[in-house]
């Protein structure tokens, strides 16, 4: 039995509204980081929302440690759920310092065990220079910080982050970022948290669920969502991607760019499937009897490589045209003739929707 | 600079009060000193605790479980709540003092059907009178401790319940907290309202140190010893503004967050609904239904013959005034407000400060302010006029509805100043420094970005003055024009010559005319929060 299990959850904000979630389902295990993928107004917000306890689903379960917290009949208060949350944006007391916001949640501590306590978070957070200080003197990543700090101080069994990085500055995010991750390891706190943006996904879940619509399209481990994206939805969110229509024919798989190197029997039992064939993964070949020929239409240096457009002449009607990146040293311009493989193992097959 | 000369303008009268503490110890001082000042201290002390307490306890609390919670007629009470406001203070107390008269419904009903003669139930003494005078001030904590609740970020309410804290705990420290700008403000109009109270404690015969400034004034013709007293009382209240600034500190209370999600409402039931009902429904009879029962009782006695045409033409005048000086008040707080916002320094926050001063000093003493101000300018005029053109045009400032405006906007400047000032403090910045990047000027940016975003809070400004002129009653008895009757003036002078029965005519008239806005400014608020 997973720690965390949400069970065909629904939410909608009244009767003629869209559903918010749509009897979604997710678990996750102690100690375990899964970030929650989606664009704005896919739910994702809701979600943590329903778990911390501020919003009551309509239908469908969440339970911690085999414990219900909501649904059939229970609905446990947010105050008893043991369950922290930290909010996009700052939600410090503004009326309380740093060491008195993050004080604020020890209650259930004894009160020597409190002030301990509250000096391990500071240490462990290295926030003891800024303890006295009010959160507007402080800047939006010291402010990140202490809202996590805050909520990892009562030790709750569940961390809930909504869009923790977004409002703050690039330069110094990642830093601040990696910082926020370490301390969430060293506590083996189990959190869920909401993002939109695919690379704070990657590098921060151990899995990551793409949510859309209230749904969730897909869960597991980033490299198999990169990898292994099951529609073109996930795929599109890692990037641009090359998308192809493919189908059975007598000599084997054929497609835009003419025939591809895929074993027929991954097709299914689809007369027509997508496959996904990411730019970086093309070769460029000396011409050889594999190879598609083809014309660059479009250039473009984006420094670790060159964006190549590549449209494969004589096929069809519409030539097909793809785009690969180049890693060489060699630079190629508009009109150049160019030969390129795609390695089979490479050619990721998609859902039949 | 218009802002600088507006200020200036408006601190003369205040000036030339304070002046007076430093000019030379007039000849009765010691007398006073050595016989009365004592008492006037002390009872001034006891009105001011006992209001701010009681007010403080009865607002908060009402503001509190309207806000958060639902129960059988929240709804109702939200505004109801509001509504002894309508009654100015001495209107409530001569209702109150014929409730509790010998000859009055409550004594009658004793008497004639319980057989009991009580007489324990004199209400005509301190306790009487800060009760009554609690009641109808009340309003001002509970509208704008509910202002601020509904304004909070719904986010760092649940930051708190997050953390394991449950609704009653948050409240009390956070939500609180981070009311209390908002609520100190209130209870320094409170404040400021019960020192500068004539009406209520010269018919109740509570000697104060405002009835003291009008007993040494007009009684012992001492105009020296009771400008003294009042610069004294000015020095008071300057005390007490500087204490809450102090107790600010270094905290903030804006926030700049982005979602106003709209407060949760918990609902009651059973027991806890009948309780927050009864805690509702109390101030809202004692401070406004059962006071007006009294009313239209005496004016069930009286008849129809107080309402005549003379009565339709007092009131639209009282009206005209009432309004042409709220807006007036709110176009100058507006100002001041922006011109501190924009420039932050010391020197421009201390005169800003020192405007709503004006609102500390009995309405009286300011009349007398603008009084000589005014008569000084018209003396100049009138000179200068004379040696150029060798004719005298007479008095053109003093003894007009320019000086009565004038001193409205004196008086009642604090009124509309705080709540503006909540409203543009909790407008971020970066808003105004958007708009003044985007190569708009300040008056476009005040006019198209703050005013819009603020107009909730400025036409409560603006309700508050118009209410507020209406009950106005020394400084109008003092400064209008002659034969010139307000509301207010006819209703005390009536109540005054014991035709109380009589005066119930105009009594109610005002304290109708106190409704309208606050029922307009219920469903602003209602809707703009929606």
């Amino acid at each position: 039995m997973s720690f965390l299990t949400i069970n065909s959850l629904r939410k909608s904000y009244g009767r003629n509204t869209p559903v918010v979630i749509d009897g979604l389902s997710l678990d996750v295990e102690k100690g375990e980081i899964v970030c929650i993928l989606g664009e704005s107004g896919s739910g994702k917000t809701t979600l943590l929302r329903l778990i911390a306890g501020f919003e009551v689903p309509e239908h469908g379960e969440i339970a911690i440690d085999e414990e219900k917290l909501s649904g059939a009949g229970v609905f446990r208060p947010p105050e008893i759920r043991g369950i922290a949350m930290v909010f996009q944006g700052n939600s410090l007391f503004p009326h309380l310092t740093v060491s008195r916001n993050i004080a604020y949640g020890l209650h259930t501590f004894g009160a020597a065990e409190r002030g301990e306590r509250l000096r391990d978070i500071l240490e462990l957070t290295g926030l003891e220079y800024l303890a006295e200080r009010y959160p507007h003197e402080l800047s939006g990543g010291q402010q990140q910080r202490v809202a996590v700090a805050r909520a990892l101080a009562p030790r709750p069994a569940l961390l809930l982050l909504d869009e923790p990085f977004s409002n703050l500055d690039n330069v110094g995010s990642r830093q601040i970022r990696d910082e926020i991750v370490k301390l969430i390891r060293q506590t083996h706190t189990t959190t869920l948290l909401v993002t939109h943006d695919t690379a704070d996904a990657l590098a921060v879940g151990d899995r990551i669920g793409v949510v859309n619509n209230g749904a969730l399209l897909q869960i597991g481990s980033p490299r198999e969502i990169f990898e292994y994206p099951r529609t073109r939805f996930v795929a599109e969110l890692f990037g641009a991607s090359n998308f192809l229509d493919v189908k059975r024919t007598d000599k084997g798989v054929s497609s835009e760019i003419g025939e591809l190197p895929i074993d027929p029997s991954r097709l299914g039992s689809a007369e027509t499937v997508t496959v996904s064939i990411r730019p970086e993964h093309i070769q460029i070949v000396d011409g050889s009897e594999d190879a598609i020929r083809g014309r660059v239409v479009d250039a473009g240096f984006h420094g670790a490589f060159q964006g190549l457009l590549v449209a494969v002449a004589g096929v069809t009607a519409s030539a097909g045209e793809i785009w690969l990146h180049h890693f060489g040293t060699e630079t190629f311009k508009v009109d150049d003739e160019i030969h390129f493989i795609v390695p089979p193992e490479k050619i990721h097959v998609l859902d039949a929707v | 600079m218009a802002t600088f000369l507006l200020v200036l303008c408006l601190l003369v009268p205040v000036i030339v009060v304070g002046l007076s503490l430093f000019g030379d110890e007039p000849a009765s001082w010691s007398h006073i000193r050595n016989t009365v000042l004592h008492h006037y201290l002390l009872n001034t002390a006891a009105v001011v605790f006992g209001v701010g307490g009681l007010a403080l306890l009865i607002g908060v609390t009402c503001a509190w479980l309207v806000t958060f919670y639902r129960f059988p007629g929240d709804r109702i009470f939200s505004w109801a709540l509001v509504m002894p406001f309508a009654f100015p203070t001495y209107i409530a107390a001569f209702a109150y003092a014929g409730i509790f008269d010998y000859t009055g419904p409550l004594h009658s009903f004793l008497r004639n059907h319980l057989d009991l003669a009580p007489h324990g139930l004199d209400i005509m003494n301190l306790p009487g009178v800060i009760v009554i005078v609690s009641l109808v001030l009340y309003p001002y904590i509970y509208l704008i401790t509910r202002a601020s609740l509904q304004r909070q970020s719904e986010r760092i309410l649940e930051a708190s319940r997050s953390l394991g804290r449950g609704p009653i705990y948050t409240f009390f420290h956070v939500g609180i907290p981070l009311a209390r700008p908002a609520i100190i403000g209130a209870l320094t109009l409170v404040i400021m309202e019960v020192l500068n109270e004539y009406g209520a404690m010269h018919y109740f015969g509570i000697d104060t140190f405002t009835t003291g400034i009008f007993h040494i004034w007009f009684g012992m013709n001492d105009t020296d010893g009771a400008m003294r007293l009042a610069s004294m009382l000015m020095c008071l209240v300057f005390a007490v503004l500087l204490l809450e600034r102090v107790q600010r500190g270094r905290r903030r209370y804006a926030t700049c967050g982005t979602d106003y999600r709209p407060t949760e409402h918990r609902r009651l039931r059973g027991l806890a609904a009948i309780g927050a009902v009864v805690v509702c429904l109390v101030p809202v009879c004692l401070g406004f239904l059962l006071p007006l029962v009294q009313l239209l009782l005496w004016l069930n006695q009286s008849g129809t013959e107080a309402f005549d045409g003379t009565f339709l033409d007092l009131s639209i005048k009282s009206f005209l005034l009432a309004t042409v000086a709220g807006l007036l008040t709110v176009i100058a707080a507006v100002l001041i407000v922006y011109t501190v916002r924009l420039h932050r320094t010391a020197f421009m926050t201390a005169i800003s400060k020192a405007t709503i001063l004006g609102y500390s000093i009995p309405g009286a003493v300011i009349a007398v302010g603008v009084m000589v101000t005014l008569v000084r300018l018209d003396l100049s005029i009138i000179n200068s006029i004379g040696q150029t053109f060798g004719i005298s045009p007479g008095l053109l400032l003093s003894g007009t509805v320019f000086a009565l405006l004038f001193a409205y906007l004196v008086r009642f400047l604090a009124v509309a100043v705080n709540p503006v000032e909540s409203g543009f403090d909790r407008l971020c910045g970066s808003m105004d420094e958007a708009s003044l990047s985007l190569g708009k000027s300040r008056m476009y940016t005040l006019l198209r970005i703050n005013v819009p975003l603020a107009r909730g809070t400025l036409l409560a400004a603006g309700a508050l003055v118009f209410v507020d002129v209406l009950k106005e009653l020394p400084l109008t008895l003092i400064l209008r024009p002659f034969n010139f009757e307000t509301l207010a003036t006819k209703t005390f002078e009536l109540a005054g010559e014991e035709m109380v029965a009589q005066s119930a005519c105009g009594a109610l008239l005002i304290v109708a005319a106190g409704i309208v806005p606050i029922i307009l400014l219920e469903r602003f608020i209602s809707a703009s929060n929606r």
